[in-house]
């Protein structure tokens, strides 16, 4: 699991290198995982951010430099 | 008065286990109970649990963002390309992810259930919600690893 992990995020580096510093949040937040708290149950997950991946698209493609139709 | 003068002025064994009973069941006490282990056990699975399924998460929005970068970036090669026929076909790849995003939050569901469970003390439900939880868990990392199977191959591609 590990290693598959670690596989993809070499992929993810050499194809998207732009992405780097979230990539980098990431492993960040995975390194959390080793600090599991232990007094409090962790009673919910956060959602995924899809509305705001979407709208980095939409401004990237609001940027380039082709006709609109 | 010291312990070691009230045990020299004959302390019995009743008294002693009568102090360490005390001493346990004041708060603050320095010696976990069973139960006390068993619910810090209990919390551990269910944070470690809880985590993970952030991290994954945190990929599956990763290969997300990716995927339509990818699109954007190989549809601006194409000879008469328009903004309006890259939207289409983001539409259409976002579409294709709402599955997974369906399964995650399945399993975020199944997850707050889990530490609802164990919050209240609810050992049969725990077991059979951490149960539901593992199918669901096993579903979602098939989701992903079917999104990161169709990345790599455009990637190799």
């Amino acid at each position: 699991m590990v290693d598959e992990l670690l596989s993809f995020i070499e992929i993810l580096m050499a194809v998207a290198p732009e992405m780097a510093p979230k990539i980098e949040t990431a492993i960040d937040k995975w390194g959390s995982v080793h600090e599991v708290p232990t007094d409090k149950y962790i009673a919910e997950v956060r959602a995924p951010r899809t509305d705001e991946i979407n709208e980095r698209i939409d401004d990237m493609v609001d940027d380039l430099d082709i006709p609109e139709d | 008065m010291a312990l070691a003068d009230w045990a020299k002025n004959g302390m019995t064994m009743k008294k002693l286990l009568l102090l360490v009973f005390l001493l346990c069941a004041a708060p603050g006490c320095p010696f976990a109970s069973l139960s006390d282990l068993q619910v810090r056990d209990a919390r551990i699975t269910n944070n470690v649990a809880a985590m993970t399924l952030e991290a994954t998460i945190v990929t599956a929005e990763l290969l997300f963002e990716l995927e339509q970068r990818m699109l954007v970036e190989a549809a601006v090669k194409e000879e008469g390309i328009t903004k309006s026929v890259i939207r289409g076909r983001l539409k259409q790849l976002r579409a294709a992810w709402d599955p997974v995003w369906q399964i995650i939050n399945e399993t975020r569901a199944v997850q707050s259930k889990l530490a609802a469970a164990l919050e209240a003390g609810d050992d049969v439900a725990a077991v059979l919600v951490a149960a539901e939880y593992v199918s669901q868990r096993t579903e979602l990392s098939a989701a992903i690893a079917a999104v990161h199977k169709r990345i790599k191959e455009k990637t190799d591609g």
